[in-house]
């Protein structure tokens, strides 16, 4: 067999529904820094046509040894092109959402070190893959992709609009120690998801709960790009509730740098009155298959305790949509 | 004996077979291989164990779920689970296979349009699915029956079926017959208890029984009669019995036959031991044959042949049968010839009688519910592994023991040991 996932290209568009406030000018700066330190067969590799939606939408939640990605590896640049390419993320990225990136790559060398079964697929610099597709402009459309194993960074812009969608985020193991230090590159969103679940009273947990089966794994990941999402389940948000579900959603909007994530935050919670929040299998952080779901008129968020052969506990995997605005294009038909 | 029979069923498995599908997948999905051909598609279904555990919500292991009630549970249960349109569909099989190192059941696949001829098809399958929302299903497909699948789609909570593009011409799979002739084959030397049966039978051939005991002797020519006599007999016996079951004309419910299969390698390692009739071997082999003619037919039957090809391919598959049996023949009577000129033959004709004993009393007690597991199926396993090794260790083992003189105990040696004269003399 080939790939274990396939990308079937969708079209898409650049009228994805954003309200604004990218930080576009700062980040193509950024963007044609990287590119400039490329040789012509690295960028031929690195910067692909904005047009190539197969490519856009190859990302996953497998090791990049299981499904390969676009671009070059961050093993394959030279240390300054490296650095260049991470700048880049800086300058794109919050605080926290670049310090989350750096630790899901710290989690890869973590399963690295524990060796056994694939573990030579690991490493922060071998699974971790940069791509720049279109031309960065501050007026014309053009994307990010950064990720590898347990992240991906889709970062769409067109002018003042912006993308931050899809975006993975996982973590195996949920925590470890890295250089004497406790990492725990999802703990902002798996805190705030498991308050806001714990928080349900008994007859709200029970409207939340899924009744239409048992989940593994999420339903919305990689290569599920056409716009269909599944139909609308659960417990519609009160208006208690409503503090709690935003702290939720914000650790996902708030990677994004800051006025940009603003203002798609306030676009959220003025759809909370239409979002639901659903929940299956368990609710606990260390539940086996806890399933958490937070689905609104745009925000799409799924959160699933799963496992592997690698580690003995349940780890986090996590995917971010937005209804309206996946790759900066609006739902495909 | 058993170690020869494995290493045939493994050389045959690996010389007759399409390279193993066991491609990588990601664990704990289901992936559906199908190899498309002119007058049905066939393949496996691999399914997590893991999996199926969670969407029957009962505990399931590499070991439980081949026991036969639970084997043939779990096989209604993925069969009520596929459909392919007004396409016939078999589930026939089930073994474990490890895909990236989990274990995944494996089900044999056989999709017959209703006018033999293949066509584009609609694919349709949610076994674990229904349950596991988020659960995917990879279907992957090629032609010809060799090379690389390619990925046709994956089913998931969207959508349950795909659309199945079938080559207009698959020339290498062949006709009807050929198949079948393929699928024979494939069924005997997957049946390592047919084959053990045959085996055993065989341990004695180069013998002669005198008050009781086997002793050494005969020449060739008639060591080779006898030889085959048993493979005559046992063709004979299992054809019967394979024709009027596939044909319709006999029925007989499927444990009863395994447990008698059973029973049969039972009492071919018992006689590979002490002889239990002078000749008998020829009459185990036609008796019990028909027993084993059971169990083929209950495999064509799961083919869901229609009528009118149903001979051609009764043909085929017994043709295929008995190819097996003298490729079998083949590997294992020469080493034996050599071997049984030798002081070692009895040695190792005990040996090798007392470990098929042993595993055939571990399927009747299986068969026959008197044991939930059968811990000895993980050894036939692990020795299928290695069939070149094995296959060279038997050779290794009859060319070490007739070039080393205090073995040897032919007619031409130089220092024949004075206990083994005699015996050559009783022999003759």
């Amino acid at each position: 067999m080939g790939s274990v996932q396939t990308f079937t290209a969708v079209d898409l568009n650049t009228g994805g529904d954003s309200p604004g406030g990218a930080n576009t000018a700062a980040v193509v700066t950024a963007a044609q820094a990287f590119l400039a330190t490329l040789d012509d067969t690295l960028k031929a590799k690195i910067n692909l046509a904005f047009t190539d939606n197969q490519s856009r939408q190859t990302w996953s939640n497998f090791p990049a040894s299981t499904v390969a990605r676009k671009g070059v590896a961050l093993k394959d640049l030279s240390e300054a092109q490296r650095a260049a390419a991470l700048a880049m993320m800086k300058v794109a990225l919050s605080p926290e959402g670049y310090q989350q990136v750096l630790n899901i790559q710290k989690a890869d060398d973590y399963l690295n070190s524990l060796g056994g079964d694939g573990a030579d697929g690991f490493g922060n610099l071998v699974d971790y893959y940069v791509a720049v597709y279109g031309t960065p402009s501050a007026t014309a459309p053009f994307m990010l992709q950064f990720g590898g194993h347990h992240l991906a960074r889709n970062l769409t812009y067109n002018g003042t609009k912006v993308s931050e969608t899809p975006q993975f985020v996982g973590s195996e193991p949920t925590s470890f120690t890295s250089g004497g230090q406790t990492v725990a590159p999802v703990k902002d969103e798996s805190t705030a998801l498991f308050a806001l679940f714990a928080s349900l009273s008994a007859g709200d947990k029970a409207a939340a709960k899924l009744s239409s089966g048992t989940y593994d794994d999420l339903m919305m990941g990689p290569a599920h790009d056409d716009g269909v999402f599944p139909a609308s389940e659960g417990l519609t948000v009160t208006a208690a509730q409503k503090t709690l579900v935003l702290a939720a959603i914000k650790p996902y909007v708030d990677d994004l740098a800051d006025d940009a994530a603003a203002k798609l935050l306030a676009k959220y919670e003025s759809e909370l009155g239409s979002t639901k929040i659903a929940w299956a299998n368990n609710t606990g952080p260390e539940d086996e298959s806890s399933y958490l779901r937070i689905d609104g008129p745009s925000v799409w968020i799924e959160f699933i305790n799963t496992r592997s052969r690698s580690t003995p506990n349940i780890h986090y995997h996590s995917v971010y949509r937005d209804k309206t605005n996946d790759y900066g294009s609006t739902k495909p038909s | 004996m058993r170690i020869a029979g494995l290493i045939a069923y493994a050389i045959i498995a690996f010389l007759v077979l399409p390279a193993s599908p066991a491609a990588a997948h990601p664990m704990s999905t289901t992936a559906i291989l199908l190899d498309t051909g002119p007058d049905r598609v066939t393949g496996v279904v691999e399914l997590p164990i893991d999996r199926l555990e969670v969407a029957l919500d009962e505990p399931l292991t590499a070991t439980t779920v081949l026991q036969p009630a639970k084997l043939e549970d779990l096989r209604r249960y993925v069969l009520a689970h596929t459909s392919a349109g007004s396409w016939a569909v078999a589930l026939t099989g089930g073994r474990v296979r490890k895909v990236d190192s989990v274990d995944h059941l494996v089900f044999d696949l056989t999709l017959t349009p209703p006018n033999g001829r293949t066509s584009n098809f609609p694919l349709t399958y949610d076994a674990i699915l229904h349950t596991i929302v988020s659960h995917q299903v990879f279907v992957a497909a090629r032609s010809g029956g060799q090379g690389d699948y390619t990925t046709i789609g994956i089913l998931d909570w969207r959508e349950h079926t795909v659309a199945v593009p079938v080559a207009a011409a698959a020339a290498s799979t062949g006709t009807g017959f050929v198949a079948a002739l393929r699928l024979g084959v494939r069924h005997i030397s997957e049946g390592s208890d047919h084959l053990l049966f045959l085996i055993m039978l065989l341990l004695p051939a180069p013998l002669l029984a005198r008050r009781r005991r086997w002793v050494p002797g005969g020449d060739l020519r008639r060591q080779s009669v006898r030889v085959l006599h048993v493979v005559s007999a046992f063709a004979v016996g299992h054809s019967i019995t394979l024709a009027l079951a596939a044909l319709g004309y006999l029925a007989v419910p499927a444990r009863p036959v395994e447990a008698a299969i059973a029973l049969s390698v039972l009492v071919s390692a018992v006689h590979a031991i002490r002889p239990l009739v002078p000749g008998g071997e020829a009459w185990i082999a036609a008796g019990f044959g028909l027993m084993h003619g059971f169990a083929f037919a209950a495999l064509i039957s799961d083919l869901g042949l229609t009528h009118g090809s149903l001979v051609t391919n009764l043909l085929g598959f017994n043709l295929g049968i008995e190819l097996t049996q003298l490729i079998v023949v083949a590997l294992v009577m020469p080493s034996l010839l050599i071997l049984a000129r030798t002081r070692a033959y009895p040695w190792i004709r005990l040996g090798s009688a007392g470990t098929g004993l042993v595993l055939a009393a571990a399927w009747f007690a299986e068969r026959t519910t008197l044991i939930s597991t059968n811990p000895l199926n993980g050894v036939a396993d692990q020795l299928v592994e290695h069939p070149f090794v094995l296959a060279a260790l038997l050779a290794g083992a009859a060319g070490t023991a007739s070039a080393v003189p205090r073995v040897r105990a032919g007619r031409t040696a130089g220092a024949v040991g004075r206990l083994v004269l005699p015996r050559l003399r009783q022999g003759r």
